[in-house]
């Protein structure tokens, strides 16, 4: 199903726990709305993940409105993303453009170990 | 009408106000010694949960606390924007006890309990008293006393508040009262478990069956009593103001246990929400009712009206609230606010692209700040855009957080245009059925907070969820629950090697296959989208029978494909977001069918539960006192069977009467 | 958190709240560093793996409140000491923290920590 005009170009972290290697997937994001909220286009990307019987992106969420602190995601290179004083949910995707290419990764930190894709044992 | 003899409320004798100080007063004690041996599980890490654990964990008690989050402060009491109420009369405004039992009983259509609604109102001061003395950073006034803003239905200013981040505030304060305990190792806290059944023996309920969202490993809890504290089920409709993970799995189960469900059908809309943009959406988001202080409701007068909102006149636009019910005008409460936003938009009325959307508005009021603070200023004949500037410092302050959260989802400026706003499913009134004691029908099984009927009605004021949770977490529970502990200070702990556990944990581990083994050919959420929208469609801001019976029939359609087409990838002992929300879903299915079958039966309009076969001339809801002055609680009995038992509600000291805000 | 992140006050019997006036900067001021949400971009951000923003902002929060004066030394010691032990690295000042939090918390409030803890 078709959202909106976007199409984008995904860098993501895939790690099955936190002992195995990680590495980036590459994963297209198609028919993506400038209305979605970031979160909502990965929901997008894992929707046609599961229709073609792959493995789902991990990503940590819970409230979706800015205040759980659940949403930790690197992309490109920051944490939350590329807007000052917000979180990744409350990030849309009209902050990007038709044919970005966006890198995700989990919160690099030692201190942060990976339990599975984008998502780190903070507490 | 009588009560069903399966449903003691436990209510204490003597007048209203002298209930619960009596209660107690006498209330069975255990003594410190014995405390130390005696288990409680929490379930749940929101304001109720939170608060309990803490208060329980102080008093001497061995707990335990689950949340499904990587964190205790994650729970979506975190969320919740605008205040909590507390009879304080601060304000001397003229509010009292019995002020905030009034408004609230009527608030709730005449559908609460009496003695539960005014212990709530009793223990509201001590809420505010105990949140400042944890450090709670609530908004003051200059000369340092506590500020107060006016909520819906309600004339008085008793709202306590933290900007626009009250749930927050309030929730970390729990939370660092609970953190105090785990630091002396009163409380052991298990953060990404779920729980996924109740274990009963001998009729009682003694632990819970687990599931670490790490690992997947299923873990067998033993617990003297096992409180839920584990909030609503907005998100059976897909769409809410819920976070994600927001489920019903754990009343659910307990309810096929045993547990009654009170009143499943009453659901609260909020009236002021961002409006859905696509069918993308994921959730929704409320704008807090406190913009209703402050923000003007309207439409255009013209149908279909495409100018922006900036260029429609005064006099062509419509304030229908203000016009409608002159008393409240802004400030009614939420089900009689969403019920009329709705009435204009399907009139045709509606703004914005979808049409489905009517205007709150700040203009009228940023000018009048604008214009005070020139005056404390000092300042003589200032410009227009000098009031205006000076206003929108006040209304930053004031809700400054709020107008960023809409800018970045809608992509408006607040300050400039108008908010674009619409109903969305908020909370549910309705939950485990429970006693005095908040007791469910299990015994030893208690319910919290959301997770609970007890204390709204049919339809809950604003900024009483975070008095509600925290009364029964702080206040109530730690004394009611040595009712039934003192009984049990000869019960040793149970060793989870009992073939109650046993068999709990084998079923739940058979479920999982299952649901594993499917491999369909459709994902989770296409089944709850699907469910979102019967539900909205036919149980939602309004029902009528023939609509709430093909609901039914389609449920159970849906709930039969589920269980042959579901997919859910991944492997069960690891991290599997797919199969939680399998889980859930499956359950949030269950449910829907269960809300649709209580507002087929409840041939009336009350509060939140809107049947269009029964209104007055002007729309209103029409109560059928004689028929349904009872609490509907319905017990579980095999696939699909729910039989409903009464709790008939009797009003000794309030009058009832037709609710009116005009 | 648990190292001292609270007030030490049980359940019941607490005072009449407006029996604690707070001046409304001051309650502004706990109120901003409270906004925290613990989702540890700070953390994230920054090259040493310093959890100095997110410490900080509890102990700033209670700190400038009357309530949490009291234990306000002990409450600092505790939770450094506690920071230091769960491996959290040390803050050398960049500012990454700040630059990247969501809630826009003060690194004034690192300040005030340091503050708390020397004097």
């Amino acid at each position: 199903m078709s959202h909106g005009n976007m199409n984008l170009t995904l860098k993501v972290w895939k790690q099955k726990n936190k002992n195995e290697r990680g590495r980036f997937e590459t994963y297209q994001a198609k028919g993506i709305s400038p209305d979605m909220s970031f979160l909502e286009m990965f929901d997008v990307v894992n929707e046609s993940l599961i229709n073609e019987g792959k493995e789902p992106i991990a990503f940590d969420h819970d409230c979706r409105e800015g205040i759980c602190g659940m949403c930790s995601m690197y992309i490109n290179g920051r944490p939350h993303g590329p807007k000052e004083g917000i979180t990744t949910c409350q990030l849309h995707m009209r902050s990007f453009k038709d044919g970005d290419t966006i890198v995700v990764e989990p919160w690099r930190s030692a201190a942060f170990p990976v339990i599975k894709d984008l998502v780190v044992d903070i507490f | 009408m009588a009560s069903s003899p399966k449903l003691n409320a436990k209510i204490p004798e003597g007048a209203l106000e002298n209930k619960w100080t009596k209660y107690r007063s006498t209330v069975h004690l255990v003594n410190p010694a014995n405390k130390r041996s005696l288990e409680v599980i929490v379930v749940g890490s929101g304001l109720a949960g939170a608060s309990a654990a803490a208060s329980l964990a102080e008093m001497g008690y061995k707990v335990k606390v689950l949340c499904f989050q990587d964190s205790p402060r994650r729970a979506h009491s975190i969320a919740a924007q605008g205040g909590i109420n507390a009879a304080k009369n601060y304000q001397n405004d003229g509010d009292s006890i019995y002020r905030l039992f009034y408004d609230t009983i009527k608030g709730g259509d005449y559908r609460a309990r009496e003695a539960n609604v005014h212990r709530l109102a009793e223990v509201s001061g001590n809420i505010i008293d105990q949140c400042v003395a944890q450090g709670v950073p609530f908004a003051r006034e200059y000369g340092g006393t506590l500020s107060n803003r006016s909520f819906g239905g309600t004339q008085v200013q008793r709202t306590f508040y933290a900007a626009g981040q009250t749930g927050q505030q309030l929730l970390l304060g729990a939370y660092s009262a609970l953190q105090r305990q785990v630091g002396m190792g009163a409380v052991q806290l298990l953060a990404r478990h779920e729980m996924m059944d109740i274990v009963k023996i001998d009729g009682k309920c003694r632990g819970i069956i687990a599931r670490d969202l790490v690992t997947g490993k299923l873990e067998r809890h033993f617990g003297h009593a096992v409180l839920l504290c584990t909030g609503g089920y907005g998100n059976v409709f897909y769409l809410s103001t819920n976070a994600m993970g927001s489920n019903v799995t754990a009343i659910w189960k307990a309810h096929k246990k045993g547990a009654f469900f009170g009143n499943p059908c009453y659901t609260q809309i909020h009236p002021t929400c961002i409006p859905v943009s696509g069918d993308h959406q994921s959730k929704l988001t409320l704008m807090s009712e406190s913009l209703r202080n402050d923000g003007r409701i309207w439409v255009p007068k013209k149908q279909g009206d495409t100018r922006k909102p900036t260029e429609i006149p005064e006099d062509e636009r419509d304030y229908y609230l203000e016009r409608r019910y002159p008393a409240f005008g802004n400030l009614v409460p939420r089900d009689v606010a969403s019920r009329a936003a709705k009435e204009r938009c399907d009139a045709g009325y509606g703004v914005g692209a979808s049409k489905m959307a009517v205007y709150l508005d700040f203009a009228a009021n940023t000018e009048r700040y604008g214009k005070i603070q020139a005056t404390k200023l000092n300042l003589h004949n200032p410009s227009k855009e000098e009031i205006m500037r000076l206003g929108k410092e006040v209304v930053k302050e004031k809700y400054g957080n709020l107008f960023d959260m809409y800018k970045q989802i809608t992509g408006e400026d607040p300050y400039e245009l108008p908010m674009r706003i619409y109903p969305a499913v908020h909370y549910t009134m309705g939950g485990l059925w429970v006693d005095y004691n908040l007791m469910t029908t299990v015994e030893g099984l208690y319910a919290l907070g959301e997770a609970n009927f007890s204390d709204h009605g049919a339809n809950r004021l604003g900024a009483s969820a975070l008095m509600q949770g925290l009364a029964d977490g702080y206040f109530v529970i730690p004394y009611t629950i040595g009712e039934y502990l003192s009984e049990e200070i000869r019960t040793k702990a149970i060793p989870t090697d009992n073939e109650a556990f046993v068999k709990a944990e084998a079923e739940v581990q058979e479920r999982i296959s299952k649901l594993m083994n499917i491999k369909g050919t459709k994902s989770v959420d296409y089944f709850h989208k699907r469910l979102g929208k019967i539900m909205w469609d036919k149980c939602g801001m309004a029902r009528n029978k023939e609509g709430l019976n093909w609901a039914i029939a389609e449920i159970r359609k849906l709930k039969e494909e589920f269980w042959k087409d579901v997919r859910v990838p991944g492997e069960a002992n690891e991290l599997n977001p797919e199969l939680e929300k399998a889980h859930r879903v499956a359950d949030f299915i269950e449910l829907g069918e269960l809300m649709c079958i209580d507002a087929l039966d409840r041939n009336e309009s009350c509060g939140g539960h809107f049947r269009e076969e029964y209104q007055t001339e002007e729309g209103e809801a029409l109560r059928d006192d004689e028929k349904y002055a009872y609490v509907a609680a319905w017990e579980y009995s095999g696939e699909g069977n729910f039989n409903l038992h009464k709790e008939e509600l009797k009003y000794e000291n309030i009058k009832i009467a037709a609710r009116s805000y005009k | 958190m648990a190292a001292g992140g609270f007030v030490s006050v049980n359940t019941g019997n607490a005072k009449d709240a407006n029996n604690i006036l707070i001046p409304k900067d001051d309650a502004d001021a706990a109120f901003n560093a409270a906004a925290c949400i613990g989702c540890g971009a700070c953390v994230a951000a920054c090259k040493n793996a310093s959890a100095m923003l997110f410490v900080s902002a509890k102990v700033s929060q209670l700190a400038l409140l009357p309530q949490g004066k009291i234990e306000a030394k002990n409450r600092v010691l505790n939770m450094v000491k506690q920071m230091d032990e769960e491996g959290f690295g040390n803050c050398t000042n960049t500012g990454a923290c700040e630059a990247e939090c969501p809630k826009e918390i003060s690194l004034e409030n690192i300040a005030r920590m340091n503050r708390e803890y020397l004097y």
